[in-house]
């Protein structure tokens, strides 16, 4: 009787070594496993931009996209998914001329009345190389039969879903644009100036819209227009914001 | 160790372990999210700035170069309009500016170059810090650049978890051990139940049963605990009348034994002592002798009874009919001795008997049938549904109905006196019964004294079917 008590009384102090010790143990092996994921050191190898070829003349030599691709990427972009930045990869436009080609789009602006060419002396320039969330990117971009794991694939996406956001400021102006990628068009520009630098009020939408297209290679066509806003925004009594917003839309 | 104890260690055993096992994984698989989440926010933030770096080299390069040259306020500046923490590294791994807090000494990882963006963890003084390294070029310039996150709430969060873990798992514990306990002692109760019921059996309560409360294996127990106690229960009074009887038998032995050996004593010491008249010799010794021929009976009778315990008898196929008029031819003189008429009716069949047993069985019934001065004994023999049932019925004195259950016993005598004139031992019916077990059967005794009318009856196995002779 003396012998069975004892063993019980061993039974319940064994139960509650592996009540205490079995902490113990977890304790320390979440210790060990939270150390082993801090000492981790990750490495993340960066693809080299590869510029886009030139003509012999020293041009750069842009792809054109068919409209089917234009469809697509504009309907993924005007989603807003969330942008994930990244390098420049092959077939698209370097860092350097994303910017020229920015510039370059400001002087078609300032041709046509939108951008007065004596506020390009700019202070600062930004510039982020972006794409859509890619998994979003290719569910939308899916046919009934993609299955999966090819939603999910670490395949990169085509060089022209992704677009460069450059913008060019100054005390005066702020000037955002977005431009594609693989084309080095620009597909959505917004103005700002804090002076009475142009006349909205002037401008021809119709114009705009149809410089707008030329711009971008189009005539005439059923799938896509130009969208234009203007705004004109009462800071105080004596100053105002001007916002011009132009871009290449699908038709609805 | 209690059983309940047993299965309370085992359930506590196997708990511990499940949940342990999966606070472990949750908070494992949740922190490990965790960090991956704040690596790619860190890798995004490190990529905006690289970029705004990288844009501000393209624009104004030879402002920056120059300004980093005279290691003047232009990375400042610059660090300014970027995301968080960041630290600038020359060319030659050399600090060139750090927004991160001194307690924070920012260094190089291994590994960074032009093609290769590093990422790692840093602790210090309590906070947790996730450092993207890179390098940019431009042009002519190059520069490291880290970028610096606290990702300390992550380290927090993990923290918190794990707290919160702790407490649950001693909780869940605490109480599910209370639980165990209470079901572990319910669970075991039947078995102390039982366990109390054996051993009151043990202390001779043979009438100890259980309660039946549930169809379960502890039920089952119960039911076949209950069977157990009444084949024990039924054994010990079988054992007990055994021994009761074996009792009897010795007392009646020794008694059976000492009442001649006192009348051949006393008759022989009297023809010792003294010189008795002719007429009482012959009287002395005629006493000698009668009392010397029921000691031989007895012990005759004794013999064969514990021959028949003893021996294994081959039953043999015999005529019926024919087997019971032998028998009674050879009894014949007996039967006009006492001027006894035999009345023989029997169906024509076939017995399996032992020949030698039989004989002796029937001629003890009709020795008894004589004894209880009969002028009459009737023997009828009919087969009926495979059994041949055999009735010896006297015109005798009869037997008292409470005797009757006893009259097979060993040295059982309804009237002692007489039989014990007539050498009667108490022995015939008790070897009757012990012959007709033999056979497979019983005696079963019937008796109307008013009528005088005894009957013994009967069964032995048929063979055969009817005989065609």
């Amino acid at each position: 009787m003396i012998k069975q008590k004892v063993f019980t009384a061993l039974g319940i102090a064994f139960s509650l070594l592996i009540v205490f010790g079995g902490w113990w143990l977890t304790s320390k092996l979440l210790l060990r496993h939270e150390t082993n994921q801090l000492a981790a050191l990750e490495s993340v190898r960066v693809v080299s931009p590869a510029s886009t070829p030139e003509t012999p003349n020293g041009e750069t030599n842009y792809p054109t996209l068919t409209e089917s691709e234009l469809y697509m990427v504009l309907n993924i972009w005007e989603l807003g998914t969330d942008e994930i930045p990244h390098e420049p990869r092959a077939d698209q436009l370097t860092m350097e001329q994303a910017i020229t080609a920015g510039k370059e789009g400001l002087a078609f602006f300032s041709e046509h009345g939108m951008f007065p060419s004596e506020l390009t002396a700019f202070e600062k320039t930004n510039a982020y190389l972006c794409e859509s969330n890619p998994d979003l990117t290719r569910l939308i971009q899916t046919s009934p039969e993609m299955k999966s794991e090819d939603i999910r694939s670490n395949e990169e996406l085509a060089p022209f879903y992704s677009y460069w956001t450059i913008s060019f400021s100054s005390d005066n102006v702020n000037a955002t644009l977005i431009i594609n990628a693989a084309t080095g068009q620009i597909w959505k520009a917004k103005m700002e100036y804090h002076i009475a630098a142009i006349d909205l009020e002037k401008l021809d939408d119709k114009s705009l819209a149809d410089a707008f297209m030329a711009y971008l290679g189009f005539d005439e066509n059923v799938l896509f227009e130009t969208a234009i806003q203007k705004k004109n925004t009462k800071i105080d009594d004596t100053t105002s914001k001007l916002t011009l917003d132009i871009k290449l839309a699908t038709k609805k | 160790m209690r059983l309940f104890a047993k299965i309370t260690i085992c359930s506590m055993l196997v708990l511990c372990i499940a949940v342990l096992f999966s606070g472990y994984l949750l908070i494992t698989f949740s922190y490990e999210n965790a960090l991956d989440r704040e690596t790619e926010r860190a890798l995004s933030k490190y990529q905006y700035d690289k970029f705004s770096v990288q844009a501000a080299l393209i624009s104004n390069q030879e402002r920056l170069q120059e300004g980093i040259e005279a290691n003047d306020r232009m990375l400042s500046v610059l660090s300014a309009d970027l995301n968080g923490e960041v630290a600038f590294f020359s060319d030659d791994k050399e600090l060139l500016f750090s927004s991160v807090p001194d307690k924070f000494p920012v260094v190089l990882s291994n590994g960074v170059s032009e093609k290769m963006i590093v990422n790692e963890f840093k602790q210090s003084a309590g906070k947790v810090y996730l450092m993207v390294s890179g390098k940019i070029k431009q042009d002519k310039l190059s520069l490291y650049l880290v970028s610096v996150t606290d990702i300390t709430s992550v380290a927090n969060q993990k923290e918190a978890m794990t707290k919160s873990f702790k407490n649950t798992y001693f909780i869940t514990i605490g109480i599910s051990m209370a639980f165990v306990l209470i079901l572990s002692a319910l669970l075991t109760r039947p078995i102390n139940r039982l366990i109390k019921a054996a051993t009151r059996m043990v202390e001779g309560q043979y009438r100890e049963r259980l309660a039946i409360h549930s169809n379960d294996e502890i039920g089952e127990l119960s039911v076949s605990f209950n069977l157990m106690a009444s084949a024990v229960e039924d054994k010990i009074s079988e054992l007990s009348e055994t021994a009761r009887q074996k009792e009897d038998f010795v007392a009646s032995f020794a008694h059976e034994l000492k009442t001649p050996l006192t009348s051949v004593i006393g008759y022989a010491d009297m023809l010792y002592q003294k010189n008795l008249p002719p007429d009482e010799t012959k009287s002395a010794a005629w006493y000698i002798l009668h009392e010397g021929l029921r000691l031989e009976a007895l012990s005759l009778k004794l013999m064969d009874l514990i021959v028949l315990d003893r021996q294994d008898f081959v039953l043999e196929e015999m005529s019926a009919n024919e087997l019971l008029q032998n028998i009674l031819d050879g009894l014949q003189p007996l039967l006009n001795e006492h001027r006894v008429a035999p009345h023989l009716t029997a169906d024509i069949g076939y017995v399996k008997v032992e020949y030698d047993l039989f004989k002796t069985l029937l001629l003890n019934l009709i020795d008894n049938s004589v004894k209880a001065e009969c002028t009459d004994i009737w023997i009828l023999g009919q087969q009926t549904n495979g059994h041949y049932h055999i009735t010896v019925t006297d015109n005798g004195r009869g037997i008292p109905p409470s005797e009757l259950s006893r009259i097979s016993e060993a040295f059982y005598m309804v009237d002692k006196s007489r039989s014990r004139k007539q050498h009667g031992v108490g022995l015939g019916l008790s070897l009757a019964s012990k012959i007709a077990e033999i056979h497979g059967s019983s005696l079963k005794f019937h008796s109307e004294q008013e009528k005088r009318i005894t009957s013994v009856e009967f069964e032995l196995i048929c063979v055969g079917g009817v005989a065609n002779d």
